[in-house]
């Protein structure tokens, strides 16, 4: 039996950690394991060097550290098959959460939303990083794994910016629109010019490319794609024709003041002037908020100035949930004043009933509309009664 | 079932892909007979009670010992020797389980197999 020194000993450790053995407890292994064989396979008498080099060799194929790489490997996806699992059910449980969500969305059922939000939450939260994992396991290659994961960001990226928009989360169209891009310019190129040098890909690889540029070109097309003209035109009518009654009532008003002013009349025309001016504030609040315009740049008041008349959060934020004195709770208190102030003038006036009005959680082209109605009748009251107290 | 008839069963191929498809069985059940084992002593014990026909490398046996020890199968005992660290290593009570389980399987597996290759009715191809 050979004996070993401590200098020998400390030999083996220096050239198995410069062979790449980097994790202590591989490295205590293999030392021991070494110096084992040559305790009892050396003659006493033996060449310590010589038989250390022919032993180290009995370890690998190519590099000492392809042990290491292997546990590593082996360790760092001991969860694979656990995750394959997990893979197979989130698959199912997505299509099945977005499937049954979009019906649901379809019919006006209840739910439709958590079941949206819970399949893309999971689609793109647990499903397609795990099958970043595993593919990352599966394919070897640099820069194959590299595309993959450029891809399947994009991916979730994407797809979290459909959620956010769904949701009326902040960021959703840079997400999703961003994602959308990239995908387009950066990683379709890429697919293409790096799986296409694999001959027996090249057939697979022009389809798969074929069928993402149509697909982005499709979805390209539905982005810009708004509601009919003639539609849009008829909505701004409304709002149209409403202003100009107003501004009519209110011109044929001040004429009847003016002829007919008393002390009377002056008090049902200051709470109408005032109730008519918040009105005014508001919408142009509203207007220049959701556009991210200042209020002085806002030259004329009209819905057609909107950017976007579907804006749900500015009605959110400046409106419903402000708490300044352009906010629907002081419009409330206001309205609630002006009220009881006609009733006391005269039993005949109409009550602004904002109960009947839903001017919450909605968008901002219906809130413009509705101010506008309250404005006619407000400013019809005063006509009314004006007209009425005329000798 | 026992580790010499497990090997019996295989003892005629000896490709790497076919061993290292059963070291993990191989490993639990040696240390579930012998207790605690450290890496030499688990190479050697196998040479000789196949007489040489399975020889474990150290490339295959190592990998397989961390990911064991890492899935909680195995427990570790570090003993210092002079200057090298020897680790002997353990089944815990889940390795018990698991020793089970895969020696069930490939026992299983071997009656497919020799179903399926014919071999109790021509041991000739053996």
């Amino acid at each position: 039996m050979y004996n070993l020194t401590d200098e020998q000993i400390d030999f083996i450790n220096t050239d198995i950690t410069k062979r790449g053995i980097e994790t202590e407890d591989v490295r205590d292994n293999i030392l021991d394991h070494v110096c084992c064989i040559i305790e009892n396979e050396l003659t006493v008498d033996g060449d310590f060097k010589t038989f250390y080099v022919n032993t180290i060799a009995r370890f690998y194929t190519k590099e000492l550290r392809e042990i290491e790489e292997e546990t590593h490997d082996l360790i760092t996806f001991k969860y694979y098959y656990a995750m394959k699992r997990t893979m197979k059910i989130t698959a199912g449980l997505t299509s099945a959460l977005i499937i049954a969500g979009g019906f649901f969305k379809f019919q006006h059922w209840p739910g439709a939303a958590v079941l949206l939000f819970s399949g893309i939450l999971l689609f793109s939260l647990v499903f397609l990083p795990l099958n970043i994992v595993m593919k990352y396991r599966d394919d070897k290659a640099k820069e194959n794994r590299l595309l993959m994961i450029l891809g399947f960001i994009l991916v979730i990226t994407g797809s979290i910016g459909v959620l956010f928009k769904v949701m009326h989360f902040p960021y959703a169209n840079i997400l999703f629109y961003g994602s959308f891009l990239a995908f387009f310019i950066f990683f379709i190129p890429a697919y293409f010019f790096t799986k296409i040098r694999v001959p027996e890909n090249k057939f697979n690889v022009i389809i798969q490319t074929t069928f993402m540029i149509a697909g982005c070109g499709m979805l390209f097309t539905l982005f810009n794609l708004k509601g009919s003209k003639n539609i849009e035109d008829s909505v701004y009518s409304m709002d149209h024709f409403q202003q100009i009654n107003s501004q009519h009532l209110e011109a044929a008003n001040a004429s009847f003041y003016a002829e007919n002013g008393n002390s009377n009349s002056d008090k049902v025309h200051l709470m109408t002037t005032e109730l008519s001016d918040l009105i005014n504030a508001i919408y142009v609040n509203l207007i220049s908020h959701s556009n991210g315009e200042a209020k002085g740049e806002i030259t004329h008041i009209t819905r057609a100035d909107l950017k976007d008349p579907n804006d749900s959060k500015v009605v959110q934020n400046h409106f419903e949930n402000a708490k300044d004195e352009l906010s629907y709770d002081y419009l409330k208190t206001k309205v609630a004043a002006y009220n009881s102030f006609i009733q006391a003038q005269d039993k005949s006036l109409l009550l602004v009933d904002l109960n009947q009005l839903q001017m919450t959680n909605t968008i901002i082209s219906v809130v413009l509309h509705q101010l506008l109605d309250i404005q006619v009748l407000i400013l019809f009251n005063e006509q009314n009664y004006l007209r009425s107290k005329r000798p | 079932m026992d580790i010499h008839n497990i090997l019996m069963y295989i003892c005629v191929m000896y490709s790497s892909e076919l061993i290292k498809g059963t070291l993990k069985t191989i490993v639990l059940n040696l240390l579930k007979d012998h207790g605690k084992m450290y890496g030499y002593e688990i190479t050697q014990k196998v040479k000789d009670l196949t007489k040489d026909k399975i020889q474990i490398t150290e490339g295959a046996l190592y990998p397989t010992l961390h990911a064991l020890e890492e899935h909680g199968d195995l427990t570790v005992e570090k003993v210092y020797i002079g200057k090298r660290v020897r680790k002997y290593y353990r089944l815990t009570d889940q390795g018990m389980e698991t020793r089970t389980e895969r020696v069930n399987e490939l026992a299983d597996f071997m009656k497919t197999m020799r179903f399926l290759l014919d071999l109790d009715v021509a041991k000739g191809h053996v």
